[in-house]
């Protein structure tokens, strides 16, 4: 073993540190903010930790560090028993919290593919900031944006996108922008099952032929697409067939589109990189599936110029 | 928060949100049998176990991105010379020795610490967050390495007395 994996060894070996430490370092788990002149104080993490004397804490390099155990041992017997009984009760309330968000958070999710719903996501307010989840300090950023247009969208994002004409069912259309840099236009049914297509700036040099304005992509390398970056489609669910399909433009040119599903004729993800974008077309598990040709009719029709 | 952690050691909003959505699946398959004692400190584990897995495998035959590679050549450089720790009893000392040695440090050191090798931050990022200068992060971590360096030759010399590499 050299010296590189026991690197990897030690910080993966830092994973068990324990909880108090851990939650003392993550002031947005129930810790105070950091002062601007001065380090967090761990004042409130827990029971335990509230026993320290903050201005202590508070101290750069303080060479007596406050023990998290140390102070129940002076409490009074009857206190003590009190304290374990609220401490029981609240690591119910945060199990069961935790369970809640946990449900909430799996029903976004079709299957067991990990792209969010969009209705469920749309409900979240529109500042960004979604309600706390659970009974403790538990708040998640939601990096989802909704637009009302089209235009709203591509202004938002940065880049023009060309989408196909909305058909019934799926004739309820949304424009969302994910994380500031992804863009999706959804296309639902009455109960929110459809398709969406995505559209990103390439990251710098994840793929072969990013700005490159059409020549074939390696994308034909299919097994890597778990971790490949030009795959902003966010379903890793694991499907039975992969493949890649060859659209001709209209220029001559060709591109490879990655396409994964429960068959060759029933395609679920499609994704593609070209002229300095990555695409993808994602069915809903409930929506029918897509066929190589309406694939590349989508694909066509987003690269239109 | 766990896009926090997942951000510290991918650095790419992509597989954040991958890592993200892998996090409350995994979250949903432990949580019966394990409950969890913090919510938090569960899901960050397993938020950073995750990334770190992601980013070994995108990384696996080319250094990457972001703060990772720092990260081991430093953790690398206080490594002692002698001892393999490759086999399960050799990782559990390691890991008993870290349990160790994280304790024995100050608060604010430990906080150093941990931000930076737990959570990937950079030094810029600690010095912000805690409102201090990036020399005193710097300083800290060094002295904190150098302990961890102690720390790890003291199990060397008790896995292997003569030494032996």
């Amino acid at each position: 073993m050299d010296k590189e994996e026991r690197a990897w060894q030690v910080l993966r070996a830092l994973g068990d540190v324990p909880d108090e430490y851990l939650l003392d370092a993550m002031d947005e788990w129930g810790g105070s903010r950091p002062a601007e002149s001065g380090p967090a104080t761990p004042a409130g993490l827990s029971p335990d930790a509230a026993a320290s004397p903050s201005a202590a804490a508070s101290r750069p390099a303080a060479p007596a560090e406050p023990s998290p155990v140390a102070s129940p041992s002076t409490k009074p017997a009857k206190k003590r028993g009190v304290l374990l009984t609220y401490r029981t009760a609240m690591r119910w309330v945060a199990i069961a919290a935790a369970c809640l968000l946990v449900v909430v958070v799996v029903r976004t999710l079709p299957g067991i593919g990990l792209r969010p719903v969009d209705g469920d996501l749309a409900a979240a307010p529109d500042d960004g900031v979604a309600a706390p989840e659970t009974g403790e300090d538990v708040t998640v950023v939601n990096p989802i944006q909704e637009f009302d247009s089209l235009d709203e969208l591509e202004d938002a994002a940065g880049f023009s996108i060309r989408i196909p004409a909305a058909e019934a069912p799926y004739d309820n259309v949304s424009y969302l922008l994910i994380d500031g840099e992804i863009a999706e236009v959804d296309y639902r049914d009455e109960a929110g099952v459809g398709y969406a297509l995505r559209k990103a700036a390439s990251q710098a040099g994840a793929s072969a032929d990013a700005g490159s304005g059409g020549s074939d992509s390696d994308g034909a390398d299919v097994d890597s697409a778990d971790y490949d970056d030009s795959d902003i489609s966010g379903d890793s669910t694991e499907y039975a067939y992969r493949g890649t399909v060859q659209a001709a433009l209209t220029d001559g040119s060709e591109i490879a589109v990655n396409v994964r599903g429960e068959a060759e004729d029933a395609l679920r993800v499609a994704t593609w990189t070209y002229g300095g974008y990555d695409y993808a077309i994602v069915a809903d598990a409930d929506a029918p599936a897509l066929t190589d040709a309406a694939v590349l009719d989508i694909a066509r029709s987003s690269l239109a110029s | 928060m766990i896009r926090g952690v997942a951000w510290g050691i991918l650095r790419s909003a992509r597989d954040t949100e991958e890592c993200e959505s892998d996090t409350y699946l995994k979250a949903w398959q432990a949580m019966p049998p394990t409950r969890p004692s913090n919510l938090g400190a569960f899901l960050s584990r397993i938020t950073r176990n995750l990334a770190l897995d992601r980013y070994e495998r995108k990384h696996a035959d080319k250094r990457g991105a972001g703060e990772v590679p720092a990260l081991i050549d430093e953790l690398a450089e206080c490594l002692p010379d002698a001892g393999a720790h490759d086999d399960f009893a050799g990782e559990m000392a390691v890991r008993e020795a870290l349990g160790g040695f994280i304790g024995s440090l100050g608060v604010e050191a430990r906080r150093f610490f941990l931000r930076r090798y737990w959570f990937g931050d950079t030094i810029a990022e600690i010095a912000a967050r805690y409102g201090c200068g990036e020399g005193k992060v710097k300083t800290s971590l060094m002295r904190s390495r150098r302990q961890l360096t102690a720390c790890l030759v003291d199990i060397d010399g008790a896995a292997d007395p003569e030494g032996r590499a």
